[in-house]
């Protein structure tokens, strides 16, 4: 049975993503070859796994690659409507990553938890006072497990 | 048979430590709340838990991550029946009949025998798993390097066969653990790979810190992209009772369930799901009235329940005996032992008693205690669902940061989360399981250490994986289960073929 026209289009998503795949493996591969031990000890040296690993990739980037060029179902449609709040969600984990030393724990993660909330769709008010009780009980929770966090190196 | 008696006496001592104890109920607690929760799974919640997990040492570790595991499974099958939401993919079957008769008002004995086939089935599965794992590790443990180099390949191959709809996905998922799992410093020479001169990397990638940014981060962006912020009406909760004649129905359709669940279990790469599905359509095969089934069939909850809970018990089996764990789940517990400088396989029985008796101990324990946790407080569980997603989330979200953050102290380690939680949203979203992923990077170290070993043993000559028979066997295996697949479709094909 032959299937839609619609179906038979080139996947692009899955085409970008081979490329993507074929680049990095060569990448990969090339890192590899540039492995050197001062001794040779044994048969296979540090290179040999992460080669065959690399030639793997490669295969298996150039076999998505043909079926991606061949056409395939079209993936989770919505656009930017559906992806607006992780894309946001993930800024806010980078953001966290990047403030966390500087801001220190309890503001970060306060500010985090707010604008987290706000983009959730959380009432401004509640997000608020959610944010601050949480953090707080997270501040004191950790400290009882015995973990340390920093208070952030703007304030000493 | 005597000696296995006295190890489990020695067990059921650590596991009756009051510590350990309260480990086990910890753990059974945050399990069915994290079953109950449809944002985040097992593995999810298992991740969020490791930075907790190795302040424990091995054993309490271990007990709490277990029981946390069965926790996921008894509170999985709640939101099904109650709501039609199952909280975990091993639950969607429960669904079918259980809120069926939810709408029938008895979802009282719905949820009663999912708990008491549970119980059975998890009891039955641990006895099981008491008998055979012993046996299974004294003949595993003559296994030299290019054994376990080959077993590994089988686990890895068959865990990709099974997983997602194209196998070039999952292998390329496989394929980036693999990759994931070589950065670092070479141990054998000690020179440096993929670290690109930054002294973190020099350690390799934390497992830790990559399973909380390949599962909690990027389950938590899943489930916020379906936000849907109305709260869904749930079936009222009446009394959750068992009748005698509502036991008597699904009495064999446990046994069936738990059978079918183990041996399902113990297969790497068919986890919990799919014993569940199996399950459910045995016994639909077996009824003498099949059309009653999906209307609310006792029988219908009674036997995936059962399944579920006997494969979460057969997925240790292959982890603690071989060291090759068959599914995500078993993959982190293995990563967790690995971290805590315990090696899981056949010498694990040897080495630490103390850990793995105490931990099959500890799995009676912790049953007994879900079946008295859940029957009474099933109720207080629901009330969980009231808290909305829309607050739920970032709170996860950071409670994952936080975590990370607390393992080595390191704002670096949270960098490379948020990249793996976006590289790990992106394969979600893209038809690539995780399962692949997870078992490359927890075996990558462990395989390449074997493939080099088993060269040295034999002078560099390939031979060694073909003239060792139990190798060869584990090679064709895994040839095979590759080639599975294809040669269905072709099979199917031809018989269509022929019948046309």
């Amino acid at each position: 049975m032959d299937r839609p026209p619609a179906a038979r289009r080139v996947d692009r998503s899955d085409a970008g993503a081979a490329l993507v795949i074929l680049l990095g493996a060569a990448l990969y591969v090339r890192e590899a070859l540039t492995f050197r031990p001062f001794l040779r000890t044994e048969p296979l040296g540090p290179s040999t796994f992460p080669l065959l690993v690399g030639g793997m990739m490669l295969l298996l980037g150039a076999a998505l690659l043909r079926s991606a060029l061949r056409g395939g179902t079209p993936g989770p449609g919505g656009g930017v409507a559906r992806y607006w709040r992780p894309g946001a969600l993930w800024g806010l984990v980078l953001l966290y990553a990047l403030a966390l030393t500087p801001l220190g724990f309890p503001l970060t993660t306060g500010l985090f938890l707010l604008l987290g909330f706000l983009v959730t769709g959380v009432r401004p008010a509640r997000a608020l006072l959610l944010a601050i009780l949480l953090t707080a009980a997270m501040w004191y929770g950790f400290r009882l497990l015995g973990v340390r966090l920093p208070a952030g190196e703007l304030f000493r | 048979m005597l000696e296995i008696w006295q190890h489990l006496l020695f067990g059921l001592q650590i596991a009756l430590e009051p510590r350990h104890l309260a480990l086990a109920f910890l753990g059974a607690l945050l399990g069915t709340v994290v079953g109950v929760l449809p944002g985040i799974g097992p593995v999810g919640g298992i991740a969020l838990l490791l930075p907790v997990a190795f302040t424990l040492g091995p054993t309490g570790a271990m007990i709490m991550l277990t029981a946390l595991y069965y926790g996921t499974m008894y509170g999985g099958s709640t939101t099904s029946i109650l709501m039609n939401v199952p909280g975990e993919a091993s639950s969607v079957v429960t669904a079918f009949d259980g809120y069926a008769m939810a709408q029938q008002g008895r979802a009282g004995p719905a949820l009663a025998v999912a708990a008491v086939a549970s119980f059975i089935a998890g009891t039955l599965s641990i006895v099981a798993l008491t008998l055979f794992s012993p046996p299974l590790a004294g003949w595993a443990v003559r296994f030299g390097p290019p054994e376990y180099f080959a077993l590994m390949v089988f686990g890895l191959s068959a865990v990709s066969s099974l997983a997602g709809e194209s196998l070039v996905k999952a292998l390329i998922a496989m394929g980036l653990g693999l990759m994931l799992a070589t950065v670092g410093t070479d141990l054998v020479t000690g020179v440096p790979r993929y670290t690109f001169h930054v002294p973190y990397l020099l350690d390799g990638v934390d497992f830790v810190i990559a399973v909380i940014g390949l599962f909690a981060v990027s389950e938590v962006l899943v489930a916020v992209e379906e936000l849907a912020g109305e709260v869904r009406p749930r079936v009222a909760l009446q009394r959750v009772w068992l009748s005698v004649r509502d036991l008597a129905e699904s009495w064999w359709a446990i046994l069936r369930g738990t059978v079918v669940g183990f041996y399902i279990g113990i297969l790497p790469a068919a986890g919990a799901t799919i014993a569940s599905f199996l399950a459910y359509s045995l016994e639909k095969q077996v009824a003498r009235d099949p059309h009653r089934f999906g209307r609310g069939d006792i029988r219908g909850v009674a036997a995936p329940e059962a399944a579920n809970n006997a494969a979460a018990v057969g997925n240790m089996i292959p982890m603690l005996t071989l060291g090759i764990p068959g599914s995500s789940t078993t993959a982190l517990m293995l990563g967790a032992l690995l971290v805590l400088n315990v090696i899981p396989g056949p010498r694990l029985f040897q080495q630490h008693p103390d850990v793995i008796w105490g931990l099959v101990a500890s799995m009676y324990v912790s049953n007994l205690m879900l079946l008295v946790l859940n029957l009474p407080l099933v109720g207080l569980f629901v009330r969980i669902l009231d808290i909305p997603p829309r607050v739920l989330l970032p709170v996860i979200l950071a409670v994952a940061l936080v975590g990370t953050y607390a393992v080595n102290s390191s704002a670096f380690d949270l960098l490379l989360t948020a990249v793996l939680g976006l590289l790990a949203y992106y394969l979600r979203r893209n038809g690539y399981p995780l399962g692949p992923a997870v078992l490359g990077l927890v075996l990558g170290d462990l395989m390449e250490q074997n493939l080099r070993r088993s060269l040295i043993m034999s002078d560099g000559s390939l031979a060694i994986f073909v003239t060792r028979p139990v190798t060869a066997t584990f090679l064709l295996l895994s040839a095979l289960s590759l080639a599975a697949p294809a040669l269905l479709r072709e099979w199917r094909r031809f018989r269509t073929a022929d019948v046309v």
